[in-house]
């Protein structure tokens, strides 16, 4: 490896096929280019954070594999899909790097771009966007920073596919960058040492050295990992003399020489535009951030995503698919000619019985969640594709600072309304741990999905507006008390709220409906499975006799504390595996005429402040460990049976639906 | 005066007074209804830049954090630029170039300005 390292000289470089990784900043475009020169297909969504995981693909004109990854402001990497990025760089052996930038903001893409120039990797630089420039009387640059910088330089607009054959011919011919940052010479002494010391990688030495020096985690650990202790040890005395010679922070001197070369290039022609006049879109776009315009512009859009939701996909498709084809034909069907064709009980059972794998297992994903998230994904991808999430939380960072967070939260709680488990993994964008830990117990313990929200506004709404509003009003202050308890105890500051706020975008329709077209088809493939295990789960129980004697162990809860029928603690076991079944057992016993008004606000205000599922668990521990994972789990369910039975009490109290 | 004694008593004329600073639930009330701005604004800061005005950015208050500073200047905002401002309410709103930056008052607190040039 190394071998086509090489000084950072302007000159062609030989062309060999292999890994190109695109990297820029968040929210520009790269992941719809990624699919432009792939054809494969990733979520793209108008806010920044919407690929936290890093895809590859094969190019479809050209022979490599591309990787698109998080978007990256600036090196060193702050947050951890930022270092997802450096991992990329450092790990995957690229053997050419296309960045992408944004044609409207010059100054922040060529900052990256002088970052990426260190790597030492042939380098393609796309200035997408190009429209939007266009749209604010910017001309087009991009010659004229090819001849500055030294590589190729095409401007692209990816949603409507354009340039993009250009682009692909100018990275079949791509060039190592001919700009040099130079740094003051405390540094410039470390960088000579450290290159000395550090090993052969994919990446020029000195950029390896100055990720070390600004203190990357990622390049820290990379260096660890390839380096014997004695020379970690002398790395680490060279970063610290580097910073005592020098007075102030390393990465604060590296970054503003880097900044004092982006100047350079920038007054060498490229002149800066003057801050834009009013363009068409900023009039809505303020209105949205507006102090007193924003909330009525919230209201509306969350009645809009309920109605549609909620009363469209909850109610008549649901009716439709699980009522009439799945109630009335399929199954009835299914069982009929499987009592004739399969002998044995247990096997019939466990396809068509009351646990069964079709009947549960099956029926429940395809007729009762499908619907529902189908008709969410698509108003989310709406939502996503507007911009207007990042002003959401704009508008809610107040309520998000009094339990300890900022506004950035807000994303991951609105899309735990999607799905809790999808939502846990977006933590990744918050800034700090402590700030991911917070939001994964809230979004645990009180932001319900998709499925067991239209549940809960089809019973609980069922009653009277009162009664949706007392399990609303529950549900919601516990989730403030126990963020505001939570982020006194979790040790670590609160992180102030910064944000990028992308312009406000009238969403193209194909990809929003390829987008939900591959959101269902991705929640088919992971959730589906998990269904099927769960139905057999529930069936191996059920067959053990366990699932009586769990009964039984649950029944003093339920019965006792929360005042509930005994049938109960059969729909609170299922909730424990997924709330949503929970709440859909519930549902069946109110429609015996077990529950009172009472019971029900009860038992959905507790069954939405459970877990929720076992994939949330699953992921909780996948992304932040199994002891955190424990915790969550042996924090929230003895709150959510707290709660629930104080309610009873609080309800039975004030002499309500008794 | 004992350890838990917050009374001053004036040795002349009798005359007693409370030192609020030794007592903690005056503390208290004082932490809940303080405001939090600066007592002495030494220069004009972001957070109080007239709307729709264009302005200089001018530098950061020493205690900012090197993170923040770090992540404000790899977002265009940085001594020397100018940003226009959009909007204090609930939060700050400054357009750099073209993109527009949502950033807290704590933070805004904390960025001093100048007039354009
Ligand atoms: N006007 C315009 N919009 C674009 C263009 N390219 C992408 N978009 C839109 O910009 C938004 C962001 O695109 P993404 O592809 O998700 O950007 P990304 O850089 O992958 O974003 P992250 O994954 O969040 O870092 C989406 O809403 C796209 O539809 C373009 O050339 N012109």
């Amino acid at each position: 490896m190394g071998g086509h390292r090489q000084t950072p000289m302007a000159g062609e470089t030989p062309r060999k096929a292999g890994v190109v990784a695109l990297v820029g900043h968040p929210n520009v475009g790269k992941s719809t280019l990624f699919e432009a020169l792939t054809g494969h297909r990733v979520i793209a969504a108008n806010y920044p954070g919407t690929t936290v995981e890093i895809v590859r693909a094969f190019g479809r004109r050209l022979d490599d594999t591309f990787i698109d990854s998080p978007g990256i402001l600036s090196f060193p990497s702050r947050t951890e899909d930022e270092q997802a990025t450096v991992r990329v760089l450092l790990d995957s052996a690229p053997v050419g790097v296309l960045q992408v930038g944004d044609a409207k903001n010059l100054r922040r893409t060529l900052l990256v771009t002088v970052q990426l120039a260190e790597m030492g990797l042939p380098l393609t630089l796309a200035l997408n966007m190009a429209d939007e420039a266009e749209d604010r009387g910017m001309p087009d640059r991009a010659e004229e920073l090819s001849r500055l910088l030294g590589i190729p330089v095409v401007a692209t607009t990816a949603v409507r596919g354009e340039g993009i054959g250009t682009l692909e011919e100018a990275m079949r011919a791509p060039r190592t960058p001919s700009i040099r940052v130079g740094y003051p010479e405390p540094i410039e002494a470390a960088l000579r040492r450290l290159a000395e010391i550090l090993p052969d990688g994919s990446l020029s030495e000195r950029s390896v050295a100055l990720l070390f020096l600004a203190g990357d985690p990622v390049a820290d650990e990379w260096v660890r990992d390839h380096l014997d202790g004695r020379r970690v040890g002398e790395m680490v005395r060279l970063r610290k003399n580097a910073a005592e010679e020098l007075g102030s922070s390393l990465s604060s001197a590296i970054l503003a020489a880097r900044i004092a070369i982006v100047d350079s290039l920038l007054a060498d022609g490229i002149g800066t535009s003057v801050i834009g006049e009013q363009i068409r879109n900023r009039r809505i776009s303020r209105l949205t951030t507006h102090p007193v315009w924003g909330i009525p512009l919230l209201a509306a859009v969350l009645f809009g995503l309920y109605w549609f939701v909620g009363v469209f996909g909850a109610g008549t498709l649901v009716g439709w698919l699980e009522g009439a084809l799945f109630g009335e034909y399929i199954n009835p069907w299914l069982s009929a000619g499987l009592d004739r064709i399969v002998a044995l009980d247990w096997l019939r059972d466990l396809l068509v019985g009351e646990y069964g794998l079709w009947t549960m297992g099956m029926t429940y994903a395809l007729a009762l969640i499908l619907p529902i998230v189908a008709t969410f994904f698509f108003a989310f991808g709406l939502l996503e594709d507007s911009g207007y999430l990042p002003r959401l939380a704009v508008l809610t960072n107040r309520i998000f600072k009094a339990m300890g967070l900022n506004g950035t939260a807000v994303v991951p709680m609105v899309l735990g309304l999607g799905c809790v488990t999808m939502a846990t993994m977006t933590t990744r964008i918050l800034s700090s741990k402590r700030d991911r830990l917070l939001v994964i117990l809230l979004l645990a313990l009180g932001v319900p999905c998709s499925a067991q929200l239209g549940v809960v506004m089809g019973m609980v709404g069922g009653i009277s507006m009162t009664a949706l509003m007392i399990w609303g009003f529950v549900v919601a202050g516990v989730l403030v008390a126990v963020g505001w308890l939570a982020a006194r105890l979790v040790p670590g500051d609160r992180s102030v709220f910064v944000a990028e706020l992308p312009p406000m975008r009238r969403p193209p329709m194909r990809p929003l409906v390829l987008k939900t077209v591959a959101r269902v088809e991705w929640y088919l493939r992971e959730v589906l499975p998990l269904f099927l295990v769960g139905s057999v789960l529930l069936f191996a129980l059920d067959r053990l006799d366990a699932l009586q004697w769990l009964v039984g162990v649950a029944e003093p809860l339920v019965v006792d504390w929360l005042r509930l029928p005994a049938e109960a603690a059969t729909a609170f076991m299922m909730g424990f595996f997924r709330r949503d079944f929970g709440a859909t057992g519930l549902f069946l016993i109110a429609g015996a005429g077990l529950l009172t008004p009472l019971q029900i606000v009860v038992s959905m205000t507790t069954i939405t402040l459970f877990v929720p599922c076992v994939a949330s668990v699953l992921m909780i521990a996948k992304e932040r460990g199994a002891k955190t994972a424990a915790a969550v789990t042996a924090l929230v369910f003895p709150l959510a049976i707290l709660i629930g039975g104080l309610l009873s009490r609080a309800l039975e109290f004030v002499g309500w639906g008794a | 005066m004992h350890g838990a004694c917050t009374l001053a008593c004036c040795p002349e004329c009798g005359y007693t007074t409370v030192d609020i600073g030794r007592s903690r639930s005056a503390g208290l009330l004082a932490k809940l209804f303080s405001s939090r701005k600066p007592e002495t604004i030494v220069a004009a800061t972001l957070d109080v830049a007239a709307l729709g005005e264009d302005v200089a950015i001018a530098g950061f208050a020493e205690n900012m954090t090197t993170g923040h500073r770090e992540l404000l200047r790899a977002y265009g905002i940085e001594p020397g630029r100018m940003v226009r401002v959009g909007q204090h309410s609930p939060v700050t709103v400054v357009r750099v170039d073209e993109t527009e930056i949502a950033l807290e008052a704590d933070l805004a607190r904390l960025i001093f300005i100048g007039a354009a040039p």
